[in-house]
Formats: C-alpha cells, sequence, structure tokens
C-alpha cells in the first residue's frame, strides 16, 4: 500500500507528457476563414511507408522517419484579419511543453516578419519520443503533434508532406 | 477438388458479405445526413454506367464508388449548423477520421477512412452552401499513400475540387 504514492508519483511524469489540445481551440473555428484538421494514425502511416520507395532518397527518408511514428495531428486556422486568435490559446498548449520531460529546440526562427515557430521535443531514455510544433502568424496558427520516436536530422524530410510545415532546426543548439 | 469447391464458395460468401456491409455503412451516412437535414438524395444521372466503368477501368486506382448528392440542404436551420456533430454520428464508429477541413463560406469537408482487406476505404462527405455530396470509394494503399504526401489537397481531389488551399509547404 506503501507503495502507491510512489507508483503514482511515477506516473505522474509519463501522465505529464502528453498534451491535450485546449478545447478552446475548436472555438476558432468559427473565427477562422479556413480550418484544416489531419489525424494520421499509426496503422496509416505504417501503410503509407510501405509504398514509399526506398529507391528514391527523398522518400527513402520520409519512410525511415514515419515508420517509427503513432500519430500525426494537425490542426491548422487561417483568419481574415491579424490577431484574431488569442495568445492565451497558444500559452495554453505551451505551458503543458514543460521541462523535464520537453524541451524547446527551436525558439523563432523567422524568416519573413512576424513568422514565429517553436519546436518542443519530448525525450523518453535519452530518445525523441515526440515532437510539437506552434507556428504562429499573425492570420494563421499551427499547431503539429507528432508521437512516436523521431530522428531529428530525418525531420526536414518530413517537412511540406503530411500538413507538417517546413521547420529549419539550428543543428546542435538547444534554444531555452 | 471439393477443397477447391469449398473455398471458392468460401471467398464468394465473403465477397457477398463484403459488399453490402461498405454498402450499409455509405447508406448509414446517407441516410443520417437526409434525416438531420430533411432533404433526400437527388439521382445521378448514368452513374450506374459510371460505377460500371469504375470497377472496370480503374481510373486512379479506384476500385469501387458510391456517391450520393444533395441540394437544398438547409444550413442556416437551427440545430444545423454542427455539422461536425452530425457527421460524427452519421459515420460508422469503425471509420477512423482523417481530414476536416471547414471555411467560413459554408464550405465544409470530412473524409474518414477504413482498411478493407488489401485495399483502403474512404468515406468523404463535403458541403458547399446549401449543396453536399457523399461519397465512398475503395483505393490501393500504393494511391493513398501517394495521395497522403498532402491530406489537405486529398480533400481538393475528393471533396471540393474547386477550392484552392494554402500552401501546407510553408518554410518557417
Amino acid at each position: 500500500m506503501r507503495k502507491l504514492p510512489i507508483l503514482l508519483l511515477a506516473a505522474l511524469p509519463l501522465w505529464a507528457q502528453e498534451i491535450r489540445l485546449p478545447p478552446e481551440l475548436n472555438r476558432l473555428s468559427a473565427k477562422a476563414v479556413e480550418t484544416v484538421d489531419v489525424t494520421l494514425e499509426g496503422p496509416l502511416l505504417q501503410m503509407a511507408a510501405k509504398f514509399l520507395s526506398n529507391e528514391k532518397p527523398d522518400e527513402a527518408q520520409v519512410k525511415a522517419l514515419i515508420s517509427g511514428l503513432k500519430s500525426i495531428q494537425v490542426k491548422s486556422f487561417e483568419f481574415a484579419t491579424p490577431g484574431e486568435y488569442p495568445e492565451s490559446d497558444v500559452e495554453a498548449i505551451r505551458s503543458q511543453l514543460r521541462a523535464p520531460a520537453w524541451q524547446r529546440i527551436v525558439g523563432v526562427v523567422s524568416k519573413r516578419e512576424g513568422e514565429n515557430a517553436e519546436v518542443y521535443t519530448k525525450m523518453v531514455n535519452d530518445k525523441i519520443a515526440g515532437l510539437v510544433i506552434l507556428a504562429a502568424e499573425p492570420r494563421e496558427l499551427t499547431i503539429v503533434n507528432i508521437v512516436g520516436t523521431i530522428d531529428l536530422s530525418q525531420l526536414s524530410a518530413l517537412g511540406g508532406r503530411f500538413g507538417v510545415p517546413r521547420v529549419e532546426l539550428p543543428r546542435q543548439k538547444k534554444d531555452d | 477438388m471439393r477443397a477447391r469447391i469449398a473455398v471458392g464458395f468460401a471467398a464468394l460468401a465473403l465477397a457477398v458479405a463484403a459488399a453490402p456491409a461498405g454498402d450499409r455503412d455509405f447508406d448509414a451516412v446517407v441516410k443520417g445526413i437526409e434525416s438531420h437535414y430533411g432533404v433526400k438524395r437527388t439521382s445521378v444521372p448514368m452513374f450506374g454506367m459510371v460505377k460500371l466503368i469504375v470497377k472496370v477501368a480503374r481510373p486512379s486506382g479506384v476500385r469501387q464508388l458510391d456517391m450520393a448528392l444533395f441540394e437544398n440542404v438547409p444550413r442556416d436551420a437551427p440545430d444545423a449548423d454542427d455539422l461536425d456533430l452530425v457527421i460524427e454520428r452519421a459515420v460508422p464508429e469503425r471509420w477512423r477520421p482523417m481530414v476536416r477541413v471547414r471555411s467560413r463560406d459554408g464550405e465544409s469537408s470530412y473524409i474518414y477512412y477504413r482498411e478493407d482487406g488489401r485495399n483502403i476505404r474512404l468515406m468523404v462527405v463535403s458541403f458547399d452552401g446549401d449543396e453536399g455530396s457523399a461519397v465512398e470509394l475503395s483505393v490501393p494503399p500504393d494511391k493513398l499513400a501517394e495521395w497522403l504526401r498532402d491530406p489537405a489537397d486529398l480533400n481538393g481531389r475528393l471533396g471540393s475540387p474547386d477550392r484552392a488551399h494554402r500552401d501546407h509547404s510553408k518554410e518557417y
């Protein structure tokens, strides 16, 4: 019986690692000009992986990357005018992505004015087991939640596929 | 010889059993939309021939096709705006959601999928203003893998062909 609190404490970090998209986000659909939700679950990804070519380098890279994934969820909103989504909605997600489970590996990499992106990774046994991308622009908000084992060096291959935006990752840089 | 005949009958029985299951799911979606909005599907001229052509020629790898069109859908009627809930209720549980696109100008598309032996079945429900459509199709996995490169574009291919999508390959 004494072991129960210890077991619960041990389980807490695991529970804390799962991110939940706040329900308030769904309300943004009413304001958004367009809302896109993409949910690709493990079996579908594994099925897609089987049909990517090993011969073509770009497809082989994607194949290697998605073979370890359990799911990809992309939620994207486009607004007519800037500032239509509250920062609190982004903060509600950001607040779940805390150390030690989560690490922010990219703060803001902006190639054009006002385009900000944050990339967070979840570490389990020294391996990346999850990745969240928050891309917030004045008229667009995109949240990507990838669950599964990820090789960061191959992540760029995923950009532009499966609804995932391209994100430039710094080499061996941890920005937090 | 008897074993071959038995296997043949078993395969035939499975094929016969599987086909109505797919049809039943499609019918459930159509009935769900019809009962919620109080509309009836409109007949598609020559659709029987289209189905036959699809079965034989398999354009873009599509092996089976069902389609229902709806007109004069009262989307502004009370309790009719929560399309998400209507579709969620209408699509049988064994289908998994894959893509949902909603726009403020009245266009909405939903794509569900389920595995069906060697193929993947897709259920695509789209609404544009007071018009709607439900399409069920069976595609080989390699074709779906190709389409999955851009799931939002998949909606454009199967749901609302006229809609212009923003660039999802944007670089940050």
